[in-house]
């Protein structure tokens, strides 16, 4: 069952075109890849479905409704959520309240009733923090649920973004280079653990990730973008052996990285220097 | 002793609340029997009714530039309309007869006030973020006193009088208990979660699904309504009031009992006020230097302590905990480090 | 007509007034992003100086105002060094209320030296005035509109064409290319403050010769105006803070023709409330776009 669907999308930026003409048709459960170089549109395309930035044309619409010009908390509201590029967690609130911001939407209570504590408060604090400390513990997270945020490592600190993510019930879930930074052994227990998520959670994920041998294990179809336009799109299968993709990819030189066994393209690591942990 | 402040938020399980009850009725016993049985002298009386407006004004700035990450320099506005709403309620609404009987709806008259005019900050504040904020509170502040400046009905630059000296010490004591009470609330919810979000990262906070434009009236009406409170206490205090008395020197000093007692702190909000208002009437042989004093003080703090003694760490009375011994509470299926 | 002309000339004296001390906080503003909300102050310094060398010291005039925009200018420097530059790498929160700060300590010292307000002695007593087809003007006032934009053309000519006015523009641009250019940033910094802080010091000599009673709150209300001229034309913007001076000028000077004079400052924070909310980049500045 169809529970996305983008036809056209399109943004600029000063007369820079991010991204064109891009079309998703998503269905319930699915896992979808992106990639592309950097700078080739795939950020611009998670901003722009998540309402942070409001598309130029085109439209974006979840179970019918349609979502270009909402805004980012609604959308979150109505069962999009996604993780960034660069972790942004709430530093300095504790693990258990990251994950309890997210359930803001989930909660029962009037503001009268969070200013006297009173009514339905407790027992709603109460359940809130029950279902959050519920999916600490899936992510092995609870017994980290009173340390501020900040002083998680790395590859914690990406898992407490995806289990805020997962906090507000979504039914599809925006994975912004989860695996960044990460190093091959840490990117197998990644796949692990997004295989787990997919079949534990009811939600259709797409993700953007520049480590091939996460988005071919994962991935059921895959869609390139280059300059902001789709330039290929299959099943890892057929991506592998497209020729456009490996030109993009490699300059034609190097077919063996795509389509050969290599952990990665070596991508992720070169492009930037981020924080290992 | 510092095992009993905590990171902001969480904290160790909370003990019974009792003694908290304890220390507000004990307080609240000797607000009224200490100047009953004229066991303190007038003076101290007045420092001691300062000192709470004050923790009414610095809790209710925290909550703004503390809790929420936001800047409003321009808080003394809040309070002008405030100590208005309440005064011009008092003389001219209420009639004389019902004297102190009234006075709880004069100062709400002057929180309400305040709150439906925080809107003029809390809409811009959607749009407008960090020291462009900080701009449109202070200009807000200033249409304020110009404002008052030019309603001939209000004195004008003159001032308004006429209130009868209703602020005792056991009604600000009161109103310095409601005001933390609602705060902490409101903090330990999933409006005050939404505000401590939009202070660490907005964007990310509306991703997750905060309103952040709800949460932000809410958290500046809420703000407004207790620096309206103050201003409403300190009229009927002062028994006059003009326009100049709520300008940007008041602003700072909210600032000053903020930053010294502690960013996002309720128990720093207590602290600073505290500090900040004894020590300038102990300074006050110094005469003018004392003003010299007091934003070279803030300068200080702002280079070698900006978060303030008690900056995001909170006393353990205050944290509310959702389930007493949490961390040990859920159970399931752990995918741990697979 | 000739009642036009005299707003006019009303118009270009605030104006000279307001732009000469927004190009301190346009400039400050520029390399550090950061308002400088001491800068209303440092103007009043400036006058206070003033009287210190006139009448205190009884120094003739150029010695005078020479003297007291020196002493603004390293004004402007040490508030920089000691209090704005331990805060560079800090929130931006941090630096507002520092300099909020700044502001208040310097209005009070002034306060605790100078308890009353001063009188600056009239010094051009002779000088007379100009009039023609009934617009009159004091020789004093045309003296000190064409000082002012002579200031203001020497300020553009070194922003523009100088080494100086390059580094200047090369920290607003991007404060880490400069150490590449082989310039001290603290030390292109410490200039801006100093030129800034002695315009301001400048306006406010020219300020106390058109107004001659002096108070330690004078800065207040005419930096306010500043600042909202610097924003009119963009902050940041070097010759939009000069226009902007001017516009404000006209707005004020159109609210009193038309309304009650005490609407004056409404209007004009009205006006600045509303640029920030639908223009925040200035009626001459560009948008900036927001990454995310």
């Amino acid at each position: 069952m169809e529970i996305l669907r983008i036809k056209a999308l399109g943004h600029d930026f000063g007369g820079l075109r991010a991204l064109s003409g891009f079309d998703l048709a998503l269905d319930e459960r699915e896992f979808v890849g992106v990639i592309g170089p950097n700078g080739s549109g795939k950020t611009t395309l998670f901003n722009l479905v998540s309402g942070i930035y409001r598309a130029a044309t085109g439209s974006i619409s979840f179970r019918g409704r349609e979502l270009v010009g909402m805004s980012p908390s609604s959308i979150a509201h109505l069962g999009i959520t996604r993780t960034f590029q660069n972790i942004r967690l709430f530093k300095e609130l504790t693990v258990l309240d990251n994950v309890r911001v997210a359930k803001y939407a989930a909660v029962r209570y009037s503001g009268l009733e969070a200013l006297l504590h009173v009514g339905r408060f407790r027992t709603e604090e109460r359940r809130l923090t029950e279902e959050a400390m519920e999916l600490l513990t899936l992510f092995g997270l609870d017994d980290k649920a009173e340390d501020p945020a900040k002083n998680l490592p790395y590859g914690l600190q990406r898992r407490l973004e995806m289990a805020r993510a997962l906090a507000a019930s979504p039914n599809v879930l925006l994975l912004d280079e989860p695996g960044a930074g990460m190093n091959p052994a840490e990117i197998g227990r990644l796949i692990q653990l997004l295989q787990w998520t997919k079949e534990h959670f009811p939600i259709a994920i797409v993700l953007i990730e520049h480590h091939m041998k996460m988005v071919m294990e994962l991935c059921q179809r895959i869609k390139v973008l280059d300059f902001g336009v789709t330039i290929s799109e299959g099943t890892p299968m057929q991506i592998r052996q497209d020729p456009k993709v490996i030109e993009v990819y490699l300059g034609k030189k190097d077919y063996a990285a795509v389509a050969g066994r290599t952990e990665n393209t070596g991508y992720g690591h070169t492009a930037d220097n981020r924080p290992h942990g | 002793m510092m095992k009993i402040f905590r990171t902001a938020i969480h904290g160790q399980p909370a003990g019974p609340r009792r003694p908290m009850l304890a220390v507000i009725i004990a307080g609240f016993a000797l607000s009224i029997a200490l100047p009953y049985f004229g066991l303190l002298n007038k003076y101290v009386i007045f420092v001691l009714i300062s000192v709470g407006i004050n923790v009414i004004l610095t809790i209710s700035l925290n909550l703004v530039n503390g809790f929420m990450g936001e800047f409003s320099v321009g808080h003394a506005g809040f309070m002008a309309v405030g100590a208005y709403g309440a005064a011009v309620t008092s003389v001219n609404v209420i009639p004389r007869w019902m004297g102190a009987a009234a006075f709880p709806t004069a100062i709400l008259a002057g929180g309400l006030a305040a709150a439906l005019v925080s809107l003029f900050v809390a809409i811009p504040s959607f749009k407008t973020r960090g020291d462009y904020l900080a701009i449109v509170t202070l200009a807000f502040a200033m249409i304020v006193k110009s404002a008052l400046e030019n309603m001939d009905v209000l004195g004008g630059p003159r001032g308004f009088m006429g209130m009868q000296q209703f602020t005792t010490l056991p009604w600000v004591f009161f109103w310095m208990v409601l005001s933390l009470w609602a705060i902490r609330n409101f903090v330990y919810s999933a409006y005050g979660r939404g505000v401590l979000s939009i202070r660490e990262d907005e964007t990310a906070s509306e991703l997750s699904g905060v309103d952040t434009r709800k949460v932000k009236v809410l958290t500046f009406a809420l703000s407004s309504f207790f620096a309206g409170v103050a201003g409403g206490l300190y009229a009927h205090l002062l028994q006059f009031i003009n326009p100049s008395m709520f300008d940007v020197i008041k602003s700072t000093e909210m600032l000053i009992m903020v930053y010294l007692g502690g960013v996002g702190s309720i128990a720093g909000s207590i602290l600073g006020a505290s500090i900040y208002t004894i020590l300038m009437e102990v300074l006050r042989p110094m005469g003018v230097w004392r003003m010299v004093l007091m934003p070279a003080v803030l300068i200080l703090l702002m280079i070698f302590r900006p978060r303030g003694i008690m900056g995001l760490r909170e006393l353990r009375w205050f944290v509310y905990k959702a389930i007493p011994h949490s961390g040990a509470a859920a159970k399931g299926q752990n995918i741990g480090n697979t | 007509m000739a009642y036009f002309l005299q707003q006019f000339i009303n118009v270009l004296q605030t104006g000279s007034t307001y732009s000469l001390i927004a190009l301190g906080y346009t400039m400050v503003y520029g390399v550090l992003s950061m308002i400088n909300f001491a800068h209303g102050d440092i103007f009043m310094v400036g006058a206070f100086l003033f009287f210190l060398f006139v009448s205190t010291l009884k120094l003739p005039f150029v010695p005078s105002m020479l003297a007291a925009t020196v002493l603004t200018a390293l004004l402007g420097v040490a508030t920089e060094r000691f209090a704005y530059r331990p805060l560079r790498g800090a929130p931006k929160m941090s630096a507002v209320i520092t300099a909020l700060g700044v502001g208040v300590l310097l209005e009070h010292l002034t306060l605790a030296i100078n308890p009353y307000p001063r009188h600056i002695p009239a010094m051009f007593e002779g000088s007379g005035t100009w009039s023609a087809g009934g617009v009159v003007i004091s020789q004093l006032k045309a003296a000190i509109i064409v000082f002012s934009l002579l200031m203001m053309a020497l300020l553009d000519f070194t922003i523009n064409k100088t080494k100086l006015g390059m580094a200047i523009r090369a920290i607003s641009w991007d404060m880490s290319v400069v150490p590449l250019m082989g310039v001290s940033v603290n030390g292109v910094i410490a200039a801006t403050f100093a030129i800034g802080a002695g315009l301001g010091g400048i306006a406010g000599v020219l300020y106390s010769l058109a107004y001659p009673v002096i108070n330690p709150y004078m800065g207040v209300m005419v930096g306010w105006k500043a600042f909202i001229s610097a924003v009119i034309g963009g902050i940041g913007n070097v010759r939009g803070a000069i226009v902007g001076g001017y516009v404000l000028g006209l707005v004020e000077t159109l609210t009193i023709v038309f309304l009650p004079a005490t609407y004056r400052d409404v209007t004009a924070f009205s006006l600045l409330l509303i640029l920030l909310v639908y223009r925040p980049y200035g009626l001459m500045g560009k948008p900036k776009t927001f990454k995310v």
